[in-house]
């Protein structure tokens, strides 16, 4: 059996569940730090392509490999492409240990702790990503962005206009949060209790 | 006599009042207004002191051009200094200051400068502080006088209270300048589909149609406003676009609060925005330029459109009764608006020929005089008349000269085009004979320049330039190209001059020089334009010489005999306004000031007393001070227990990487000096990779977890560069190679266990492995899953030291590390050990000689680290041909060694120089990398570089040179093996 989240590591730490910063009216932000999905990346070669994307649909019913930088959503999995090579399988339960040999010509690895997924949503949610991040988030909903923050490499996943799911390396998770949190107090932001992420969950 | 304001008219909000001070003086003013058309409505003229010669100063214009009215506003923390009161709105509670002023504006200990001013001409600090005998201290002494006398606003010296953030927009089309011209474009824009955002540096977009006082105007702005807004366009104002950078980038200052009287809490002063646009459309508009006479900063002195903009716009008369000096047409219309408005006014034109305006003028009830210019005001504190004279067609003024009573006088000597923007891409700007002034040359890039910012003067011109535009984006043809023109024509004129009268004539206010400063530059041979603009540092205050510049290159070009605008002209450089330094560094600030790092275990160690230090970004425990200690009691107590015991340190900071594929076995041995092609599955090597030019990039150790699967570890400072390198190898080098590379830094929470007892520690938690040297040798590897409560977590553990005592790396996921750390910690304790930090850590691995980022700087080969006899002499690798080079065998090259103080007791310390006894000076012999005192050995021992290494320095004395501290000690080098030479301890 694969190893479970004990202790995962914290981005709000730091700040009391409820609500920051600017007072009246509804928030313009909202954080949810978002546990338990196992996150697997699967690694291809050029010529891998191809079966690469019969073995996604074979393994894992995802209909078709996402272009890189972009992503799709499958019953139980979100498919997240972050280089032409890779794909990050977002699932609720771990996949490892049950993967058939043949996909070890993928090479899966677990990286489930070295990213800490926080949801931002709201109106305000784009102008504060964009005060960190200089990315243009009037991309197509799915697009899953690899960018900085602070000089600090994250990705975004651009679930609506008003909905992103930021990864950020764990290590910096804390530390980052608590600038976006510093930020958002001007829009009024609400720090809602880590909840057990699903994939139907972070769904536009 | 003076200002004051008119009973009706302009767009301020009559219906409130809004109270602010002005030098403590409690005063009136209504909400729309800015400091300075409040502080003319209240009659007050004298609103601060010059730079140099602390004249006083008055308004001189409506806009971002101003030199005069530059205020200290609020006070305490949240002080600003050099605000523009023609810029700044009005809000309620206001403190405006003075600047420059001591100890009143009024009596002014500094005005003895202008007594001085024969001495403080051009080249001053250079004739008096440069060459023979004067020396620094000389200037060092007259610095602080200088700085006292001279000078602009006073920054505040408290931190910062404010926020202040970075915001990354993007967009279609960056319109900049929301005047006639650049609305009607945005407007359009917009509604071709485009999404296009509108900056605007005042408070009201309009430009001039605010300022011209007529219905039409303003309903016309209203008109653009709503079809802009109405298809979707985004309106910023206070938002000045301060720079234009490659790739059309362009930083937009918005000012968020200073006009509010109560701040919405928690909402940033400023923003600096970063937009990335396809095009930038600059409508910047054009600035209003005055010409050079004597006393022309006289308070009372201003730009005659500034006359018209505070009738017009803020409801106040300037004066009653008005002298106004022009050289074009322009001036008429905003002669007869003043004179409609109830000011009496003499217009004095320049040209000999009356303009087509006169009879209208005339009609209106000004009085009109051709062929006139000012050369003198009168007055001291004011204006209190102009003297002019006659000019005739050839340019001759005449000796005779005639006074007009005034008290305030209007002067235009044409307009300026805005071209700061395109100056900050590197376009040149060109000289324009029609309009008399600086054009942007060719634009490049999709940059449009347009209406009166590309010298087209024609409001209806304008308007068909916005249109053409807007064609020209869509990819349309754009018909005729429009001509730059002033309306009726204008004579060149930059400055009255008689012959034999010396006149005090300012070109550029706000740094106090005058025409006669350009001059004298010139009689002392600076040619070069930007030779005079730093010898007179014209155009170098806060207006970056909007009024300034083209007058001096004119005086210039006349004084040495050109034609004005063949002189060349100095480079704008961003930023186009000033920009406060809070709003570039935004929020990276306080704990801000950068990400930090921690570890699984960050607040595990916290529990536990340790005090932190920074090692990169990463947040490390230095020490865990138990009672009374401190952190040499701590650290030598921690590396005791090493030795003696069992110790736990973590080490999750080291880099960590997943080598994956076919070829990763010749990918690690192409990579590494020493082979890794047949290192077992189960097994890790110590590694060195080099740079291509044959220095050490970093070391590590590698295990082999499968026959295509390995995990690398770098060391904490290079895990960056060293992942960066792997991924430029293989997608640029070795584009052959079949080999995934993944940085799993922060998938692996890492713990090294040491000591003697660290193999019973280890067993006691992890019973299901065999932990005999047999079964478990060094650099043996394991991976295990591993019980924990209800949890199994997957474990990998190695035999590794780099303490030099028997020792094992742990790494577990991350986000179960904090568990099984707890796990160990009792362990370990229970067995007599402790926790050990950075400090320790760093002690024990100078007392064995192993190397860190201290050691490996980027300097260091192969060799100079001892590690000659690791590089293959059968397989290439990176950085084995280039590590041949002659130099970088020389044996006299500094090589690692260790550093024993001869007086055992004696300490020194790290960053010292290495010098033979008879030469304590200089570069040395080497110098010494870290420094610790020794628990196993008990004296101060260090690790350095040395000249040939510890064979040339055997039995000879070497001086640890510190003389920044002042300690020098005499020490023997040793190898840098000072402990346990042959590694007993971590073998058995």
């Amino acid at each position: 059996m694969a190893e479970k989240l004990l202790n995962p590591a914290e981005s709000l730490a730091r700040l009391s569940a409820g609500r920051h910063g600017k007072k009246g009216g509804k928030p313009g932000v909202e954080f949810t730090e978002l546990h338990g999905f196992t996150i697997t990346q699967i690694a291809f070669f050029p010529e891998q392509k191809a079966a690469a994307k019969a073995m996604l649909k074979r393994q894992f019913s995802v209909p078709q490999m996402p272009e890189p930088t972009s992503s799709c959503r499958t019953n139980g999995f979100l498919c997240l492409r972050p280089e032409l090579g890779k794909l990050w399988l977002v699932s609720e339960k771990p996949i490892l240990a049950d993967l058939p040999a043949s996909m070890n010509k993928y090479y899966p690895l677990d990286i489930s702790a070295s990213k800490l997924c926080l949801l931002v949503s709201g109106p305000k949610a784009s102008s504060l990503i964009n005060r960190q991040a200089a990315v243009d988030l009037s991309c197509p909903d799915g697009q899953f962005i690899a960018t900085g923050m602070h000089h600090v490499g994250v990705h975004i996943l651009k679930i609506s206009e008003d909905r992103y799911l930021l990864m950020l390396p764990s290590s910096f998770a804390e530390s980052l949060a608590d600038g976006l949190f510093d930020i958002a107090c001007q829009f009024g932001v609400q720090i809602s209790k880590p909840a057990k992420g699903s994939i139907k969950g972070i769904e536009g | 006599m003076g200002a004051y304001r008119l009973n009706k008219g302009g767009r301020i909000n009559r219906d409130k009042e809004v109270f602010f001070r002005f030098n403590g003086r409690r005063l009136k003013g209504f909400e729309g207004d800015t400091i300075a058309s409040a502080l003319l409505a209240n009659n007050v003229r004298q609103v601060g002191r010059s730079f140099k010669y602390h004249r006083l100063r008055g308004v001189m214009s409506a806009g971002p051009e101003e030199g005069g009215a530059l205020f200290n506003v609020n006070d305490g923390a949240m002080r600003i200094a050099n605000v523009k009161g023609t810029m700044a709105e009005l809000r309620d509670d206001m403190q405006v200051y003075a600047q420059n002023a001591f100890p009143s504006l009024a009596f002014d200990i500094g005005a003895v400068n202008g007594l001085f001013a024969p001495f403080l001409t051009a080249g001053f600090y250079y004739k008096t502080f440069m060459g023979p005998a004067r020396t620094t201290a000389f200037w060092m002494f007259c610095e602080k006088f200088i700085r006292k006398a001279a000078g602009l606003g006073k920054a505040s010296r408290l931190p910062d209270p404010d926020s202040y953030d970075i915001a990354y927009k993007f967009c279609d089309v960056l319109v900049v300048g929301a005047g006639p011209t650049g609305l009607l474009a945005a407007a359009e824009l917009a509604e071709q589909g485009q999404k296009v955002v509108l900056v605007e540096q005042d408070f009201e977009v309009g430009g001039s149609l605010l300022s011209g006082g007529r219905t039409e105007e303003f309903t016309l702005r209203d008109t653009l406003l709503k079809r802009f807004e109405k298809a979707g366009g985004q309106v910023m104002l206070r938002a000045t676009a301060f720079g234009l950078y490659d790739g059309l980038v362009t930083g937009v200052l918005e000012r968020c609060s200073d006009h509010q009287s109560a701040p919405e809490p928690f909402s940033p002063r400023e923003i600096s925005h970063i937009i990335h646009p396809q095009h930038v459309v600059l409508a910047t508009g054009a600035c209003e330029r005055g010409f050079a006479f004597g006393n022309n900063d006289r308070p009372g002195v201003m730009l005659a459109g500034a006359l018209r903009s505070y009738a017009c716009r803020y409801g106040v008369m300037a004066g009653r009764s008005a002298v106004i000096a022009t050289c074009h047409d322009g001036t008429y219309d905003d002669a007869i608006m003043l004179a409609s408005l109830g000011m009496e006014i003499t217009l004095i034109d320049a040209r000999n020929k009356p303009s087509r305006y006169a009879k209208k003028a005339q009609a209106a009830g000004i009085n009109v005089l051709a062929g006139k210019v000012p050369v003198n005001v009168a007055g001291v504190k004011s204006v209190a008349a102009l003297e002019i004279a006659d000019i005739d067609e050839a340019g001759e003024i005449k000796e005779n000269t005639t006074i007009i009573g005034c008290d305030v006088v209007g002067v235009s000597g044409g307009y300026s085009p805005v071209i700061h923007l395109p100056s900050h891409r590197g376009i040149k700007p060109r000289w324009e004979a029609s309009i008399n002034a600086f054009v942007a040359g060719k634009t490049p890039e999709n940059i449009h320049i347009i209406g009166s910012a590309d010298g087209i003067f024609d409001h209806q011109a304008c308007l068909d330039n916005a249109l053409q535009i807007t064609q020209k984006i869509k990819g349309q043809k754009t018909g005729v190209k429009l001509r730059r023109r002033v309306p009726g024509g204008m004579r060149a004129l930059f400055e009255v001059q008689i012959k034999g009268r010396k006149l005090k004539s300012f070109i550029d206010p706000q740094h106090d020089v005058t025409s006669e400063d350009v001059r004298q530059a010139h009689r002392e041979g600076f040619v070069s334009v930007e030779h005079m603009k730093r010898y007179t540092t014209l155009g170098m205050a806060t207006d970056q010489g909007r009024v300034g510049n083209v007058l001096g290159l004119a005086v210039m070009a006349q004084a040495q005999g050109l034609a004005v605008g063949t002189t060349g002209v100095t480079t704008f450089r961003p930023p186009y306004t000033p920009v406060s330094i809070g709003a570039l560094a935004a929020r990276e600030r306080g704990r801000h000031w950068r990400p930090t790092r921690r570890t699984p275990m960050h607040h595990m160690h916290l529990a536990a007393g340790a005090v932190m230090t920074d090692a990169g970004a990463w947040k490390r425990a230095w020490y865990y001070p138990r009672g009374d200690e401190g952190i040499d009691e701590a650290y030598v107590r921690e590396a005791a227990t090493t030795r003696q015991n069992v110790a736990m340190v973590d080490v999750s900071t080291l880099g960590k990487i997943a080598v994956q594929g076919p070829d990763a076995t010749e990918f690690l041995n192409r990579l590494y000096v020493n082979p890794f092609a047949k290192l077992a599955i189960g097994k890790a090597r110590y590694g060195i990779m080099l740079r291509d030019d044959g220095m050490v990039l970093d070391d590590g150790t590698t295990w082999r977890l499968a026959e295509d699967n390995y995990f690398m570890t770098t060391t904490t400072a290079q895990a960056g560069p060293v992942m960066l390198f792997l991924e430029e190898l293989l997608q640029r080098r070795w584009t052959d190679l079949r080999v995934h590379v993944t940085s799993v830094t922060d998938q692996w929470a890492g713990m090294a266990v040491a000591g003697p007892y660290a193999r019973e520690v280890l067993a006691a938690e992890f019973p299901q492995l065999n932990w005999s040297d047999e079964a478990f040798p060094f650099m043996g590897v394991v991976e295990v899953t591993h019980r924990l409560g209800q949890h199994d977590i997957t474990c990998r553990i190695a035999r590794i030291s780099f303490s030099g005592e028997r020792a094992f790396e742990i790494y577990v996921p991350s986000d179960s590390g904090a568990q099984i750390w707890s796990a160990l910690a009792d362990r370990v304790n229970e067995a007599g050990g402790c926790l050990y930090g950075m400090e320790a850590l760093g002690a024990l691995r100078i007392e064995k000689g192993h190397v860190t980022a201290a050691e490996l700087d980027g300097r260091v080969t192969l060799e100079d680290a001892g590690f000659g006899r690791m590089a293959s002499k059968t397989k290439p690798f990176i950085g084995s041909v280039l590590r041949q080079r002659s130099s970088l065998q020389d044996e006299r090259r500094p090589q690692l060694v260790g550093i024993f103080p001869k007086d055992r007791t004696k300490k020194f310390s790290a960053g010292a120089i290495l010098c033979t006894p008879d030469a304590v000076s200089g570069f040395g012999e080497g110098w010494v990398t870290a420094v610790t005192h020794s628990p196993a050995l008990g004296h101060w021992i260090g690790l350095g570089f040395v000249a040939g290494g510890a064979q040339a320095w055997q039995g000879k004395t070497i001086i640890v040179a510190d003389p920044v501290r002042d300690n020098f000690v005499e020490a023997e080098i040793v190898s840098p093996h000072m402990f346990d030479a042959k590694g007993d301890r971590q073998h058995g």
